[in-house]
């Protein structure tokens, strides 16, 4: 059953982690900001967000890594933040950034199903050239929602991307626990509060003290696809998740295209903001309230007392 | 005389063919687990007020019966994870998941016997139990062994009951709550020999 004040207790680990360090850092940095990006603050304060908040949620995480959900918290997560940490040092030229972010999407889902049925050949329905499809077929999917959520933070230089990722995170960690997988949709928890919490601070510091209209997103952007794949993955290939509610959910940040249409990218930044956040948010509802639905016919009567006659309505 | 020699020959030759054959009638006896004939179930507390009762309905395994020396005798099972059923599919979902068995991590609870001693109307078998993940030895107390003959073939069948902690085999602790950590396992199997 789902421990909701253990929940709460790592939001708001990971929330406040995220938001002392990223101030820490932010003013550690001011000195060299000749030789520093953002985005070395923005990946530090997620990363010190998601070490508290995972500690406090007590996922029993084991090194090494044992199944799928261990894998994603200690090894492509981590990556991810060193990755993008990296990136944020000016003398790491942003091709070089952008291969290594390439080569984790490329071996991200075959570090996820390693030792597997998908792998290791025992179940007849994943032959080995199965195997492979799906690998090449989920890295090529990840690496194109990254590749073009970094364009559209680079083309738009706002804040938009950076915030869809926690609401399809939200949905995603919602979807995946009415399916029946509590600690793989709980994992989603730390995650959303870290990257709010350090995109909130930066923009607040980098707008208010520096009075700088400048946006570097492809930090929070990195962790947040990286985080957002892996959970779905999980909760596809591991979980109950369908095939049609992951892919919506994983594509759907991409509606934040739409604020680059013509008619659109001339208004006021705010406002493009609101049209991509509420143009995500709908189909994110959409499977929410259609997973809720399904929770109620199948998995209620096994977590909770119902009637009769509750049960019968559906 | 050499007519004699010859017959003595003869003699001593189909004495020695007749010793080996009987030989070979005490040897070890391969058995195949015969699915049909055979289940393993198991039941945990549910609230501690009641009991959830499920099976496996995909298993294999053999065993080897040296009736001369039984410390020979060798016992394997191989359980489908996937194959579990508490007669509630969303249940049988549910438990498939990671939260639970873990199905596509871990997909098979296997037994390898170590060593086999025989006791009185049965065998106590020690080996290797793996489930989830995770080894450890216990100690099955198989009841049985009686051979049947029929339609030429021999069958033999033992049953045994256990007690295992799904917290000894990495389980979350979490998920074990309202179920209780102690399931028994109840493995009534028949082998046909093959």
């Amino acid at each position: 059953m789902p421990d909701l004040v253990i929940f709460g207790q790592a939001i708001v680990a990971a929330a406040a982690a995220s938001i002392v360090a990223a101030a820490v850092f932010w003013f550690a940095a001011r000195p060299f900001v000749e030789t520093l990006r953002p985005g070395l603050v923005i990946a530090l304060a997620i990363g010190a967000g998601l070490v508290a908040g995972y500690w406090l949620l007590t996922l029993r995480l084991q090194w090494p890594p044992v199944n799928a959900l261990d894998r994603l918290l200690t090894l492509a997560l981590p990556l991810a933040v060193a990755i993008e940490a990296l990136a944020g040092v000016k003398r790491v030229p942003c091709w070089l950034a952008w291969i290594f972010r390439l080569l984790l999407a490329a071996a991200m889902p075959r570090v996820l199903l390693h030792g597997s049925i998908y792998v290791t050949g025992a179940d007849e329905d994943w032959p080995l050239l199965a195997s492979w499809l799906l690998w090449i077929l989920s890295a090529g999917l990840l690496a194109g929602v990254w590749s073009l959520l970094g364009l559209l933070n680079r083309q738009s230089a706002s804040v938009g991307a950076a915030l869809c990722l926690p609401m399809a995170i939200l949905s995603g960690g919602m979807t995946i626990m009415m399916s029946g997988y509590i600690n793989g949709g709980a994992a989603s928890l730390p995650l959303i509060a870290a990257i709010l919490a350090t995109v909130v601070v930066v923009l607040v510091l980098t707008r208010w003290v520096l009075r700088s209209a400048l946006w570097d997103g492809d930090a929070a952007i990195g962790i947040g696809v990286v985080g957002l794949f892996g959970l779905l993955f999980i909760g596809r290939f591991f979980g109950e998740l369908s095939t049609a509610n992951t892919l919506v959910i994983l594509l759907s940040p991409l509606l934040g295209w739409v604020g680059r249409l013509p008619k659109l990218r001339d208004q006021q930044p705010w406002m493009i903001v609101v049209v991509q956040l509420v143009l995500v948010a709908i189909p994110l509802f959409v499977v929410v309230v259609l997973a809720k639905q399904q929770f109620d016919r199948e998995m209620a009567p096994l977590l909770m007392q119902r009637s009769d006659r509750q049960i019968e309505r559906f | 005389m050499p007519r004699t020699l010859s017959v003595w020959i003869a003699t001593l030759a189909l004495s020695v063919v007749a010793a080996t054959s009987a030989g070979s009638c005490f040897a070890a006896d391969e058995y195949d687990y015969d699915l049909v004939h055979s289940s393993v179930s198991f039941k945990a507390r549910h609230l501690d007020i009641s009991w959830i009762h499920g099976r496996f309905n995909e298993v294999s395994g053999k065993f080897v019966l040296d009736r001369e020396d039984p410390s020979k005798s060798t016992f394997s099972l191989s359980i489908k994870v996937d194959s579990v059923d508490t007669a509630n599919e969303a249940r049988d979902k549910h438990l498939r998941q990671p939260d639970y068995f873990d199905a596509k991590q871990f997909p098979t609870i296997e037994f390898k016997s170590t060593s086999v001693k025989p006791i009185d109307g049965g065998y106590e078998v020690t080996g290797n139990f793996t489930m989830h993940g995770k080894t450890n030895e216990i100690k099955l107390t198989l009841m049985g062994g009686k051979e049947h003959v029929i339609r030429g073939v021999k069958r033999v069948a033992f049953s045994t009951e256990t007690k295992l902690k799904r917290s000894d085999y990495g389980f979350d602790p979490k998920a074990i709550g309202p179920i209780g950590d102690e399931a028994i396992i109840i493995i009534d199997c028949e082998g046909v020999q093959k």
